[in-house]
């Protein structure tokens, strides 16, 4: 399965970068992080568009109608398989070996991400400004050093600096505990998270095989404590470790109507 | 009726998104398409 969500997720960069020298610039807002001031973005970042609407003091309807229907349908299934900014942090995480536990433990803590899109879009609509876009890690990465290079004829001031401190700051949390942006911070987790317990994809614990074991919560990268979490928790982006890792076969990642 | 309450949910989550949707893509596309065509240059610090 992970090398399947490897997969997955390097198609779902390419698809991100489907803008490549104009060729697919859509109006359509991604199911995931990423920027769209990248030169080859195709889609349009939720948070950003979030954002502007706040200062025009409008309500995205649009956009929260596509990222509805994108939650609706998988839930953070997009942030474990498709987000390009997931990737980076599973590329990171390769730096502490295939087995390595994270350099430091953090237990799970699911509110600090609301926290995070709350103020994000309160500090736009106060400030009538995209400030998060401006220390943003994932527009660092995906914007700010690839324009670098493409926009020669640019001068680069202050929040470019400012970006490369903060993309400094984000891989060192990357390399010290895993999936660090996904659990705590990230705004699009937490607009996905919401969908989680509606979503029509789940992981599904099957409690009549379950050994109780708890293999499945010791490789857990979102650090969910209880069995009876799996399914509904804001924090499982479906990744699909806890299914490799149970002996007892007891955990499917599966799509029901009804339940 | 709990086994009921979840397709409900989703059934209605479902109108609504489908909703504003076709109702608001028309008018707030473009706008969300413009995000993407004009490159927010103050946002990554260039100029």
């Amino acid at each position: 399965m992970s090398k399947l969500r490897w997969t997955i997720q390097f198609i779902a960069l390419a698809i991100a970068n489907l803008g490549l020298f104009r060729v697919l610039e859509t109006g359509i807002p991604c199911p995931f992080f990423y920027c769209y001031a990248c030169p080859a973005a195709a889609f349009a970042c939720p948070i950003g568009v979030f954002q502007n609407y706040a200062i025009l003091e409008q309500v995205p309807f649009y956009a929260i109608g596509v990222v509805g229907l994108f939650g609706l349908a998988l839930g953070r299934f997009w942030c474990g398989w498709a987000c390009p900014f997931g990737l980076v942090q599973d590329l990171v995480s390769l730096t502490r070996g295939r087995r390595a536990r994270n350099k430091i433990r953090l237990p799970r803590v699911a509110w600090t991400k609301f926290v995070v899109l709350l103020a994000v879009l309160i500090v736009a609509w106060a400030a009538a400004e995209t400030l998060f876009c401006k220390i943003c890690p994932a527009g660092s990465l995906f914007a700010a050093i690839p324009q670098r290079f493409v926009s020669t004829e640019f001068h680069f001031g202050t929040f470019f600096y400012v970006h490369l401190v903060t993309l400094a700051i984000a891989l060192v949390l990357f390399v010290l505990v895993g999936r660090f942006w996904c659990r705590f911070l990230c705004p699009m987790g937490a607009v996905l998270g919401l969908f989680n317990p509606v979503s029509i994809l789940k992981v599904r614990v099957d409690f009549d095989k379950c050994s109780h074991c708890e293999d499945c919560l010791s490789v857990c990268p979102a650090k969910i404590e209880k069995l009876e979490d799996i399914e509904s928790c804001t924090d499982c982006t479906r990744c699909g470790r806890c299914i490799e890792s149970c002996g007892a076969d007891a955990i499917k990642i599966s799509a029901a109507l009804r339940r | 009726m709990r086994s009921l309450s979840l397709p409900i949910i989703r059934l209605v989550l479902l109108l609504l998104c489908i909703g504003f949707v076709a109702g608001f893509a028309v008018s707030q596309y473009e706008l969300v398409r413009s995000l993407v065509t004009v490159l927010c240059l103050s946002c990554i610090g260039i100029g």
